[in-house]
Order: structure tokens, then sequence, then C-alpha cells
């Protein structure tokens, strides 16, 4: 590609309003899934998700980029969205932005409009209604690499004189043409010629206009490659299909273990390795309890999940970016309908396993109120990357690892499955009670979008996990140590002459007052002390207990897994791994419920009811697993 | 089966649409199917055309008549390229039957048929007489 500046609509047609303006805010507008967010992260090397799946911008997001005079300017990437018309939350969004309505977001000066070259067809009747907001407009064909090699083609010069606006081929994946972008901000824009503009209300004759425009271009759309084709007749074959979709989700799971355990001990070596000459500077004493056995075993033992937190999320990438996931959608639809579950809500709750709020954001994207709230509700109930340092260290304590099918699923991943599948029916539950009594409602349509396949490329995966690793890190930075280290002062008072037994710290008399309540749980009071800690965040608690084990004078030798096994029940064990299932501890999900719903009300009801969940759970299951022993 | 027989059919298929808010369209194109029947009857014996998009096979094409929806869920759809007048292409049904995915517009989209059968198309060749 060497196209470096846009083609510009013929000098006749050119407005002679506008033009000498500078540009401050640039807005980037485009349909789903048309590389709108790559161009983002391109232009301003800010991270940003990127997926291969209509509908992964849920909120508008800001960076900051150089024009070619070097003026520096905001780029506003706003949600995907196929139209301004405000029936859905993003849309709105959008709409509100760039009329200059949006509280706290400055109007932007400028657009720039990213469409699909090859569905051009139907990304033009958006470029109508951008156009018609009489803001300076660049119009971006993205994917040029796909016109070309799929024998498309298109007139570029026709096209910018049908729109009145420049115009340049681009592929924001392979960062070609993005020099376009840098010299139309630096030009200064004008406002986009008068042309001939359909009547934006009626979308029939919004789209005869497309076509218009489209074939006085004279567009050849590219053909589907036939490769796509053939792997959707596999992936979504009758009997093939499920199967294939089933092998997927074990081979995660078994992934997840067979490769992300061995990192995670090698992890363990190197940080207990690094503590080592640590230790050797301190003298013994206060200090270094409070550093050594407090902080630092608090903070390296939720540190050593991050392999498996990060083989989940480049599973989960590989699945989104390759296309996978929208097929895994279009399979599992049938179940969803049966459990009267929207099917717009797929999405949300497929990326609540990694996290429950970002998923909670992306519910915008459902039009019915009702539906929305019951996907809001139900999506912390799916097992979210959080609870997979707490189920990995108790499976690793009480579950032996053999294998159940050869190599194929073992002991340990089949039990992490079997949590995720608890998970899962605890919200299918949830949804139905919710459907039939308080948010009752009519579905609207359920329209899933199946991209062309790509491979997903290095350069996206890789911003992925590093962003991910930042923010695991920086969360063990802040509010594990910070809690590790309360911890440790609280275990080390009253100040005694030496090392007293733990029982008599001030901790464990805070933590004894709690110990009637769970006890019926299998619970003793340094799990209570967790369970309290983890209202903040679930993976807290190991931090937790990895900090009172260590401070223990009985357990200070042992590893975390060692000393949770000779420290609990079998039940109990069963019983905190069903607590954590269930109970909405993330004062993260807890905000963003707040701020989406616009009340305390959803997210009390939902705490409430998940934490009578978890204790129900737990109760009943750890009675049950005493009673069957005795 | 003799005239009667079928003609009765098509008849009571005209008249017991669940639609009767259909276009006038729609009218026009049922009778002139049903009078092509009537007097190729000798000649070839076609069943029934799909009428509405949850009828429609894979492999088959065939036009957008109108969406019987209500705006909002109506918008959604045609701002993908369902609107009266496009061409729509059945590629494949989803493992359980349903959803099933149309190629419309060059893109392939999975629609469940809760909706598609609230859809109305029309056979290629008769879309071309009823509105050129």
């Amino acid at each position: 590609m060497t196209t470096l500046t846009a083609i510009e609509p013929a000098p006749a047609v050119r407005s002679a309003t506008g033009g000498g303006r500078t540009i401050r805010v640039l807005a980037l507008v485009g349909p789903p899934n048309s590389g709108k967010s790559t161009l983002f992260n391109n232009l301003t090397g800010l991270r940003q998700k990127v997926a291969n799946f209509p509908g992964v911008t849920v909120e508008q997001r800001a960076g900051r980029m150089r024009g070619t005079n070097g003026q520096a300017l905001t780029v506003l990437d706003l949600p995907g969205i196929h139209s301004l018309s405000p029936h859905s939350e993003d849309e709105r969004v959008a709409a509100d932005v760039l009329r200059g309505r949006m509280p706290g977001t400055p109007q932007p000066d400028a657009i720039v409009l990213i469409l699909d070259a090859t569905h051009l067809n139907r990304h033009l009747v958006l470029a109508a209604r951008v156009i018609a907001l009489g803001l300076p407009t660049l119009v971006l064909l993205n994917m040029a690499d796909s016109l070309r090699q799929q024998d498309g083609d298109v007139d570029l010069v026709a096209l910018a004189g049908q729109l009145g606006t420049p115009i340049a081929l681009i592929s924001a994946a392979r960062g070609e043409g993005l020099s376009t972008v840098r010299n139309f901000v630096g030009s200064a824009g004008s406002a986009p010629a008068p042309v001939e503009l359909p009547v934006l209300q009626d979308v029939r004759h919004c789209r005869e206009w497309a076509v218009r425009v489209a074939s006085r271009a004279s567009y050849r759309r590219p053909l589907p490659p036939p490769w796509s084709q053939r792997l959707d007749s596999i992936f979504l074959h009758r009997y093939w299909g499920p199967v294939i979709f089933l092998g997927v989700v074990v081979a995660a799971f078994q992934l997840i273990f067979r490769v992300g355990q061995p990192l995670s001990d090698a992890l363990q070596g190197l940080l207990l390795g690094a503590g080592q000459p640590l230790a050797a500077h301190l003298t013994a004493g206060m200090t270094r309890s409070l550093l050594m056995d407090g902080a630092w075993k608090g903070m390296t033992s939720v540190l050593v999940f991050l392999p498996q937190i990060l083989l989940l999320f480049l599973l989960i990438g590989v699945l989104e970016d390759s296309g996978y996931l929208a097929r895994a959608a279009v399979i599992t639809d049938r179940s969803m309908a049966k459990l009267g579950l929207n099917g717009k809500a797929f999405i949300p709750l497929l990326s609540a396993y990694a996290c429950a709020v970002p998923a909670i954001m992306a519910t915008r994207t459902i039009e019915n109120k009702r539906d929305r709230m019951a996907t809001i509700l139900i999506a912390p109930l799916m097992t979210c990357s959080a609870r997979l340092p707490v189920y990995t260290m108790i499976i690793a304590a009480f579950v032996p690892d053999r294998p159940l099918a050869g190599i194929f699923l073992g002991t340990r991943a089949a039990a992490m499955l079997g949590l995720y599948v608890v998970g899962f029916l605890a919200a299918v539950a949830t949804a139905r009670l919710l459907k039939s009594s308080v948010l009752k409602s009519h579905s609207s349509p359920f329209v899933m979008e199946l991209p062309t396949y790509r491979w997903p490329t290095l350069r996206s995966l890789g911003l992925r996990l590093a962003d991910r690793s930042w923010a695991f890190a920086s969360r063990v930075g802040t509010v594990v140590l910070a809690v590790s280290l309360g911890l440790a002062l609280l275990v080390n008072l009253p100040v005694h002459s030496g090392r007293a037994p733990l029982e008599d710290s001030l901790l464990a008399s805070v933590g004894q007052k709690i110990e009637p309540v769970i006890a019926p749980l299998g619970f003793n009071w340094k799990i209570g002390v967790g369970l309290v800690t983890s209202i903040a965040a679930r993976e807290v608690i190991v931090g937790t207990l990895g900090t009172l084990y260590g401070m223990d004078p009985g357990t200070h030798a042992m590893s975390l897994q060692t000393a949770l096994h000779t420290d609990l029940t079998p039940g109990g064990a069963v019983a905190l791994l069903l607590f954590f299932a269930f109970a909405l501890q993330c004062t993260s999900t807890l905000a963003v419920v707040r701020r989406e719903t616009n009340s305390w009300k959803w997210p009390l009801l939902q705490f409430s009811y998940m934490a009578g969940l978890a204790y129900g759970s737990a109760l009943i299951a750890n009675q049950l697993i005493q009673h069957l022993r005795v | 089966m003799g005239l009667d027989g079928r003609a009765g059919r098509i008849v009571s298929y005209v008249t017991h649409r669940r639609d009767a808010s259909d276009s006038q369209r729609r009218e026009r194109a049922g009778i002139i199917v049903l009078l092509k029947m009537i007097f190729n009857f000798k000649k070839t014996t076609p069943a029934l055309p799909p009428r509405r998009l949850a009828e429609l096979a894979p492999g088959q094409t065939a036009i957008i008549a109108k969406l019987a929806l209500p705006p909002a869920a109506a918008e959604p759809l045609m701002d993908l390229g369902l609107v009266a007048g496009s061409r729509v292409l059945a590629v494949r049904r989803a493992p359980g039957g349903d959803p099933v995915v149309y190629r419309v517009d060059g893109a392939e989209i999975a629609l469940r048929r809760e909706t598609t059968r609230h859809i109305a198309i029309l056979p290629v060749d008769e879309a071309a007489e009823v509105c050129p």
C-alpha cells in the first residue's frame, strides 16, 4: 500500500466554507468489527481490546496522538454502530458525542469514519448519516488487503466525488495508510462538500442511495474466501460443530492446568529465590516478620497465578480474534433461547468469564431495559478470572492429580470444569427466576454477525496479555500489599517479646468473634478473615491466607497448599469452593453495577442474594459431607 | 388431486394468512402466484414457494418483501441489509436447526426462527415482476 495522502474530492465540488480550523478533538466512528479499535491502537499507542467479534467497544475511550505538524490532539474511540438512531445505549452514546451533547466530553472538531471495504454497500448507509452532521470527515476504507486479495475493487476518486469527503484505502491491522489520518488532521480539514444525501429517517431510501453511490464508484464486492466457508461447514456442522465446541472448552481447561501449573510452580520457585537475599538484609524481628512473612508471602502467593490468568486470556483472545467465538455463539444460541435469555446477552456473559466489570458495561448493547438488568444481575455468577487463583489453590490442595480420561482430562481440570458449570447453572436458574417474575419481557431479536475467519495477530494478542499482566500486577502491588501488611501488623499486636502464638494476636481475637457464624460451613477464623478481606477482590483471600499461614509458627515452613490441607476439612474445602462460586466478593463489580443502574438498590440486592446463595450452598455442602463421612 | 383441491388449498392459503396487515404488494403477489398456478397447472405441479424467511431452505435465495416486526426490532435488522427488495440466501442451519445463517449483502448473519417467521419473502423471479 503506497497511498500516503487521502484522495480528495475534485476542487470543483469542494466546499468553499470551513478550512483553516484547528482540529483538537477527533472522533473515530465505524460499524462494529470494522477495525476501528485497531486503528485507534495504532494511532494512539494506547492499548484497547481488539476482537474479531461485533460489539467489543462498549464505552468511548480517549487517547492522544500527534498530527503531521506536531500538534497534540485527543482521539475518541466510539462504540461500533450501524446508525445513529437511539435504539440501543451504545448508538445513543455515539450520537450524543458526535453532536456535542455528551456531558464531560468535548464535541469533536472532525470525524474519521472507518468502513469495511469488503462490506461497502452496507456500511455506506452509516456514511450518509455521519456526513450529514457537517463536520470535517475523512472516510477510511479498511481491509484494503482483503479487498485486493478477494478480487474486489473500488474507484476512490469517484467515491470521493460522491461523498464530498477525502477518502483513503487502508489496512489498519498491517498499519498501512495510517499517515493519511495524520495528514488529514494536519491539513485542518474542511466540512464535507455539499452532495446529494438520502432522507436519513427512511432506511430503504438510505440503502438505495448507498447502492447507487457504490455502483457509481464502480465498487466490486470481494468474494467471501472459500476457506472461510469451508471452515464454517465444519465448525457449524450438525454433529462435528458441537463436538468441536466441547473439545475446545475441555482443551482450554486442560491447558490451564497442564501448562499453567508447571509455569506457576516455576514462578513460585523464582519468587522464593528472589525473597532470600531480601530477607538476608533484614535483621530478625518485627520488621522482617512484617515484610517477609506478611507482605512478601501475601503478594507472592497471589502473583504465582499470573501464568494461569495469562493463559486464560490468551485462549479467549485467540478464540475472539479468529472469529470462532461468533460461531460458538451460534452453536449455543438454541440453549440460550430455551433458557429465556436474550441472544445479545451471550456476548456480555461470555466476557464475564474474563471479568464481570467489562461484561456489565457490554450489556449496553441490549436494547431491552429489563433484559439488560437481568444480564447485569447474573453476570457476576459466571466464573471470572479472579476466581481462578482461589479455585486453583483449593483444588491443588485437596484434589489428587489423576488422569480421568487419559491425557484428555485430569481430575483437577474436571473439578475446575465442574465449578464453571456450577456457576453457569446458578446464573441460568437466577435468570429464569428473574425473567419469570420482576423482569418479565419480550426479548428483542437475536442477530449475530459471522465475521470472516482471520488469523489472530501476535501484536494484538501481545498487547492484550501485557495489558492484563499490568492490571494483575498493579492489583497485587496495591490492594494485596496493603491488606497483607495490615494483617501482618494486626497479627503482631499486642506486641510480645519473641514470637507469640498466632492465636493470641489481636487479629485472631477479632477473627474468633466471627467464627461462630462460619463454623457451620467448616471454616475456621483464618478463612473467616480471608472472607472479610476478599470483599475487596476475590484473589485477596489467597494473599491473606498466605500471610496468615506464613506468620503462624505451626504452618510457617509449609507451602500454602499443604498448610491449607492440614487446616481445613474436605467438607470445608468444598464449602469454600462453593462460597467463592456464588458470593459477590468484588467491589469493582458493585461499583460498576451502581454506575450502570444508577441506584444502590440493585447492587445491594445482588450482593445480598449472592451472599445468601453462597452461605446456603456452603452450609449444605459441609453438613452433607460431614454426615456422609461419619 | 384435481384442480378443485389445489385451488382450494391456494385460496385458503391466501385468505388465512396470519398477518392481515400485509401490504398490497403481498396481496398482488399472492394473486399472481394463484393465477400462474391455475393457468399452468397442467404443465407443472409446483410446490408452494416459501413465504416466510423461516421456510427458506439452505441453498435457496429469495427477496425480502416485508419485516412484520415492531420498529425497535426491525431497525437493527434493516441496518444489516434486511430491507424490502434485498436478496437473501439461506446458507446453513446451526447444529440444533436454529438459528440459521443467512447471507445478505455479502455478509453472513445468524437469525433465530422466532425472528425470521415474521419476515415475508418473495421468490426471486416473482419479485422481479412485482417490483421491477
